[in-house]
């Protein structure tokens, strides 16, 4: 087992690839940390740092997407080399409803892995009856849907349509998000919630599973 | 002053003179397609129904200004791009550089005749039907993506803008090298197809934007876009002896506009960008070039015109021709393609109001 002095090296070097957005250093530097034993979750709190301080810099406009995009590339190429956490926050499906652009829905992903959460990614061009299928598999707490292209809207209420008429609408809550998205839409097609931001898509999943134990905590007692 | 057909208001405005009203420009691949009742694996093969659909898209909503599109992929199918027509999108395949950048992908690339793939040549019929129909009523104004735009076309935007960082020198490569002869000749070829009727050259510049881009990569991509745009010029004046005026689009939620009219106002005619969604305000941009360039925006197609009421249409033309009426050459546009769900109500509300408050005489 490495000193804690080789731990935060071998994390530092990660950092300094990763503020390089050096996608093949930051690979290398994670599998070295790993073979030296730093355990996989001191390298997903060092990614959930990396990653919020870059949603920072993205709001003071010191990052544009393409920085935000070379890390999230980072950060899901390492999750797949890390054990996952020992306590699972919620499960999570995760989707982009009719069209290719999945960039938002990545960077969501991202920071919902590194927060401990169990994603189910089901990627892009996705259609409702595919979330449906996904939803009586997996039984998850959340779904979140992005849709960048106005046409695509219709996708995500229909989502909901669907829920309620196989009965599972009462079982999971539903977080829209997308750059064609908005509040009032969110009121209008029934979601339990809206992102205008990847951040604030963590923040309504947090609140939305809190939400969801509360109420189970309550039929319990 | 007599009315002017859709096309005189145009070219009076991209003239910085004053039409009877303000011109309008709004498109939508979506609606045409229903016009003629089709999905889209029919609708892309045959350049008829492209036509007609977008024929009838002009006649029942009177736009000043319109395009005539299906999907953004056909493009760059010829660099070997594929792409998937389902029945409510057409999208590309999996990007091969998604999961793991590679310089490879870029080294690969070599130019091929834009023209020489079906989609290429059934877009090309179509736009000739369009504009024999239309061209000589309406301004006909279809845009297309520089050299930068291109690439992310066929590499994948995201994926592109990552791979930039990571090795700049290997895609600056492949857009000086390669994507400026073929955009060049990829966007002189549509805009032969518009003869007789050709009237501007529409160049979408949605990367010049603060989210999307570095400013340090802004010039490099700017001498690709100007390269291009030159031999798009030249090309067109060789053809037609005329100096065609470039239009612009510039889709992007928070442009650059400032750098866009410094870098380039002295070979583009005016100024479209996607109001009022983006911080940059109409206000902002009357003042700071309105007299130099036309400007194009006011319309929200995301949110007033896809799921507002007519009476919010109203409102919103309103206020866009209260700011910017007599103060520059303005002309009401949205940022993108109107969406399918778009109810016809508020497209005609639309017309309604620049009727009611962007009438000059």
């Amino acid at each position: 087992m490495s000193s804690t002095r080789q731990k935060e090296e071998y994390l530092e070097e990660i950092r300094e690839a990763c503020l390089k957005f050096n996608f093949f250093d930051a690979e290398d530097a994670v599998e070295k940390a790993l073979g030296a034993n730093v355990p996989s979750a001191q390298i997903r709190d060092c990614f959930t740092r990396i990653m919020s301080d870059a949603c920072k810099k993205w709001e003071t406009r010191e990052y544009c997407l393409p920085h935000l995009y070379a890390l999230t590339s980072i950060n899901e190429a390492i999750h797949g080399l890390l054990e996952p956490p020992a306590e699972i926050k919620g499960k999570v499906i995760i989707a982009t409803m009719g069209s290719m652009h999945y960039f938002g829905k990545q960077l969501v992903k991202c920071l919902l892995m590194n927060d401990g959460f169990e994603l189910y990614d089901l990627g892009e061009t996705v259609l409702p009856l595919m979330v449906i299928e996904k939803v009586k598999e997996v039984k998850p707490d959340i779904i979140c849907l992005s849709a960048l292209v106005a046409v695509c809207l219709p996708l995500q209420k229909e989502v909901e349509v669907l829920l309620e008429k196989e009965g599972l609408r009462d079982r999971v809550k539903l977080l829209v998000g997308g750059i064609s998205t908005s509040q009032r839409w969110a009121d209008e097609m029934k979601a339990d919630g809206w992102a205008q931001d990847a951040v604030g898509a963590v923040r309504e999943v947090n609140r939305l599973v809190k939400e969801m134990k509360r109420r189970k905590e309550r039929w319990q007692s | 002053m007599a009315e002017l057909t859709g096309l005189e208001r145009a070219l009076k405005y991209l003239r910085m003179e004053q039409p009877d009203k303000i011109p309008i420009w709004h498109q939508s691949a979506d609606l045409s397609r229903k016009f003629v009742g089709c999905r889209w694996p029919e609708f892309v093969k045959d350049p008829k129904k492209i036509a007609q659909g977008h024929i009838e898209y002009v006649r029942r909503f009177k736009p000043d200004m319109s395009g005539i599109g299906t999907h953004m992929w056909w493009p760059v199918e010829a660099l070997g791009l594929k792409f998937q027509v389902l029945d409510w999108i057409v999208q590309p395949a999996p990007y091969p550089a998604r999961k793991r950048p590679n310089p490879e992908i870029y080294k690969r690339i070599e130019y091929r005749d834009p023209w020489s793939t079906e989609s290429a040549k059934i877009m090309k019929e179509a736009c000739h039907i369009y504009t024999e129909a239309v061209g000589g009523e309406i301004l006909c104004r279809q845009g297309w993506y520089g050299p930068p735009g291109m690439l992310g076309m066929l590499v994948g935007v995201p994926e592109v803008m990552r791979d930039i960082l990571i090795f700049p020198e290997v895609v600056f490569k492949t857009l000086r090298e390669v994507m400026v002869d073929y955009t060049a000749d990829f966007i002189t070829g549509c805009v032969e197809a518009m003869e007789p009727n050709i009237t501007n050259i529409c160049w979408a510049m949605s990367q010049y934007d603060w989210d999307m881009c570095p400013k340090e990569w802004w010039d490099v991509m700017a001498e690709t876009d100007i390269a291009c745009f030159t031999k798009v010029k030249q090309n067109i004046k060789k053809k037609t002896g005329k100096d065609v005026p470039i239009t612009t689009h510039i889709c992007a939620p928070n442009p650059a506009l400032d750098y866009i009219v410094e870098k380039f106002g002295h070979l583009i005619n005016e100024i479209q960008y996607w109001g009022p969604m983006c911080p940059y305000s109409l206000e902002q941009a009357v003042k700071n070039f309105g007299d130099k360039i036309p400007i194009m925006t006011g319309i929200d197609h995301t949110r007033t015109l896809l799921m507002g009421t007519p009476e919010e249409v109203d409102k919103m033309v309103k206020d866009a021709i209260d700011t910017a009426r007599g103060k520059c050459s303005f002309a009401l546009g949205p940022g993108c393609d109107i969406a399918a769900d778009t109810p016809e109500a508020n497209l005609l509300a639309l017309v309604e109001a620049r009727g009611k408050y962007g009438t000059y005489v």
